[in-house]
């Protein structure tokens, strides 16, 4: 798949992500979109357009900034990359 | 609590106040008072004003000079236009005011105006606060005053979270500090190190300090972060204050601040980028050329276009981007143009169920002056249109039209303005030569690149990529056969669903846009405008029959990530970028141009690092190695 068809794919599930979100989750997903966006385009700049680099990019994105979180806060963001692994799967 | 990661998302708290029965507001939280019981206004001159010796150092400023003030504690905002009031007394009248206050917990609109209703000589001053002051959410929000000769940047959320941020974006730039707060006994938690270390980062080498207070603690945390301190007499019953400066000498040597550019900077492009950006450093006296194809010819020359800002439930850096930007655009442009701007609300329809789930989030969260979530029904009784979806209504939004406005911001440039191609840039000792498509050729010391798609030429030969994006896109201007009976008359609201339509200007409405990825050319299709007809028909089934009156194809410059490209070319000393406006350019461009204007002269950002960051040209090179 190329990235940009993986991106489209997932991407509305932030959106949805945020129905019930509590404040919780809603930093948890406004942080790992904000990498997400980032990523993608880093990848875009790198000439990359094979989809599957774009989990392990995220993943090394995230874990760089990971001192900066409660372990509560890790465990929504590593809850809601596996939700857009399963989406992408899917 | 606060989310390191992104203080953006502190949950502000609204302040909890009272007013006692001198009309002074009480803090309910602190149980201390914003201002003095005796006289607020005067005490805030004595320690502030006249502890700073602000009035003879604003008589001694240079023509176009600009002075900054930076406050811990904005509260009822007393300080602010008292500084203000005093400033365009003694000032030279070219000379410019700064003030950047940080807050925790702001008063709410309400309640600012009720603080400051009873300084009856400072009305003006306080009704045009009350006009700009922004919504209670974290983060920066500039605030252009008394024409853009005062600007407010009010920061939003912990001041131990946020000034830290700050400083690193304002160093050395601060002429005085003032020095607010409750009581340190009532409020040990602010009056930390981290503030004093930030003001001593903040200040010029030369710049001075007042506090009301004299309490110990203060005195040693200031002279710990390099401050000379002095006791001198309180106001009124208050037996001591302190006042101080810098000690520069025992300041590492930074560098001088606020360097007087040499003249000229060359902007390149006059779009709304462009042309926003010669505002903005015409307005800070800096001699400005413009070079452009043609105006208003790119994606800028529509006839209408919608203002608002691209919103998420959380808080990510597209949201807080847009929001910021949207509140800055909300005001500078009736400021600046007003006969050209109509925010008379916008409505963003729930097409499917993902922007539905959306836009109910962000109604959730979100202030409600700013968005609210509204049923089909009463969207049907806002615009009187036969609206079937529910919806998020944005009262402060609306349209301008784009064409008409840059006509006008350029009758108001005072530059030279070449109407050529730029063929090519290089750098030339110190400075940049632009080759101009007639041969000849211009150097300036900056050049601000704000063409669009059309940079990715200019900057290939310098080895410089960015991620540009052409989009095309095409809009359709409609007459409504029966506008009298289809309701379409009436209504003011621009309505946003996959597409958008713009309430009717002299008779013509605008029906927007198609979105063709990597595509170029600029020629009319009749199937994009029966494309953007049948999209708007899903939504109002029964609006009357439409009569295309004319068709505008132009191509939008967009970036992976959404966001705008920002600030200096760090790999090109001298060049600065505003490109990548995306489709949202109406909204991004004004406080664009005053990040662009800032980096420019070294003053204080409009926006916190993790976002002035997001927006910057080098954030694509991915950091690799960890
Ligand atoms: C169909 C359509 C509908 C839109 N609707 C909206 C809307 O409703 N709301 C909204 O906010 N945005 C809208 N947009 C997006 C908006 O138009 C853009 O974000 C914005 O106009 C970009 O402004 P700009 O100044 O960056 O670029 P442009 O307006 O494209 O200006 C670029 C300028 O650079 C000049 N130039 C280029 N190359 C050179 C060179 N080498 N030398 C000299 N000059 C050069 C050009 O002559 C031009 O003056 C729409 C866009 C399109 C296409
Ligand atoms: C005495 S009032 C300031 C009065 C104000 N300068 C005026 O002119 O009205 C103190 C202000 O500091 C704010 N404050 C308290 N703790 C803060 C913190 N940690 N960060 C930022 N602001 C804080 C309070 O909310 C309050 O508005």
């Amino acid at each position: 798949m190329q990235l940009q068809q993986l991106v489209d794919k997932v991407e509305p599930l932030f959106d949805e992500a945020v129905v019930d979100g509590d404040d919780d989750e809603l930093f948890a997903s406004g942080y790992l979109r904000g990498h997400f966006d980032l990523v993608v385009a880093q990848l875009e700049m790198a000439g990359e357009s094979d989809a599957e680099k774009l989990f392990p990019a995220l993943q090394a994105a995230v874990s760089q900034t990971r001192h900066e979180l409660t372990p509560a806060d890790q465990a929504h963001i590593d809850n809601l990359i596996q939700r857009l692994q399963a989406r992408a799967a899917a | 609590m606060a989310k390191p990661a992104s203080p953006i998302v502190d949950n502000l708290q609204a302040a909890a106040v009272h007013f006692n029965e001198q009309g002074v507001p009480v803090s309910d939280t602190f149980d201390d008072i914003y201002y003095s019981n005796d006289d607020g206004l005067a005490e805030s001159s004595y320690v502030f004003v006249q502890h700073n010796g602000l009035i003879e150092r604003w008589q001694n400023l240079r023509a176009e000079e600009c002075f900054v003030i930076a406050e811990s504690g904005f509260g009822s905002g007393l300080n602010f236009i008292n500084a203000w009031a005093q400033f365009e007394q003694h000032a030279p009248a070219s000379a410019r005011l700064h003030f950047v206050s940080f807050e925790k917990y702001p008063l709410t609109v309400d309640a600012l105006r009720q603080a400051l209703s009873r300084f009856t000589q400072l009305a003006q001053y306080s009704q045009q606060l009350v006009a700009v002051y922004p919504l209670p959410v974290a983060g920066l929000f500039r605030c252009r005053l008394a024409q853009g000769r005062v600007t407010l940047d009010l920061i939003f959320g912990d001041l131990l979270h946020t000034l830290p941020r700050w400083q690193q974006q304002a160093k050395a730039s601060v002429d005085a500090w003032f020095l607010d707060g409750f009581a340190p006994a009532k409020n040990p938690d602010m009056w930390q190190s981290s503030l004093y270390q930030g003001m001593a980062v903040s200040a010029k080498p030369d710049a001075s300090f007042a506090t009301f207070t004299a309490v110990g603690a203060v005195k040693r945390g200031l002279q710990a972060a390099g401050f000379q301190v002095e006791k001198v007499p309180g106001y009124g019953r208050k037996r001591e204050m302190l006042r101080g400066q810098l000690s520069s000498a025992d300041k590492p040597q930074q560098k001088a601040s606020n360097p007087r550019t040499p003249a000229p900077v060359a902007v390149i492009g006059a779009g709304i980028a462009g042309l926003n950006t010669c505002y903005a450093l015409q307005q800070r006296g800096i001699e400005t050329i413009l070079i452009s194809t043609a105006v208003a010819d790119g994606g800028s020359g529509n006839r209408q276009g919608a203002v608002y800002p691209q919103l998420h439930a959380e808080a990510t850096p597209l949201s807080d981007f847009y929001h910021a930007a949207f509140h800055y655009a909300q005001h500078w442009y009736p400021q600046v143009a007003a006969d050209h701007c109509h925010f008379d609300g916008l409505l963003q329809l729930a097409f499917n169920p993902q922007r539905e789930r959306r836009y109910r989030a962000v109604a959730a969260r979100c202030p409600a002056a700013l968005a609210i979530w509204q049923t089909a029904a009463q969207l049907r009784q806002q615009t009187g249109l036969a609206i079937q979806q529910d919806g998020l209504y944005l009262a402060g939004a609306g349209w301008l039209t784009p064409a008409a406005l840059l006509s006008s911001l350029l009758a108001r440039f005072r530059g030279q303005h070449y109407q050529q191609t730029v063929t090519q840039l290089q750098p030339c000792g110190s400075d940049w030569r632009l080759s101009l498509a007639n041969g000849s050729d211009i150097v300036a010391s900056q050049v601000v690149l704000a063409n669009a798609h059309a940079a990715t030429e200019l900057l290939q030969p310098l080895a410089i990529e960015l991620p540009l994006r052409p989009v095309r896109g095409q809009v359709t201007l409609v007459r409504a056969s029966s506008e009298a009976t289809s309701g379409l008359a009436d209504n003011a609201k621009v309505i946003c669903h996959k597409g958008y339509l713009t309430p009717a200007w002299q008779g013509v409405h605008c029906v927007g846009a198609s979105f063709v990825r990597g595509d170029t050319d600029v020629s009319i299709r009749a199937s994009e405008d029966q494309q953007n007809i049948d999209s708007l028909r899903e939504q109002l089934p029964d609006i009357a029959a439409l009569e295309v009156v004319s068709s505008r194809a132009a191509v939008r410059c967009s970036t992976p990530d959404h966001l705008p490209i920002v600030g200096a070319l760090t790999a090109a000393p001298g060049l600065f970028t505003l490109l990548g406006l995306g489709s949202h350019g109406l909204t991004a461009a004004p406080l664009c141009a005053e990040l662009v204007a800032a980096a420019l002269c070294g003053e204080p950002a409009p926006l916190l690092p993790q976002l002035s960051e997001r927006l910057a040209p080098q954030r694509f090179a991915a950091k690799r190695g960890e």
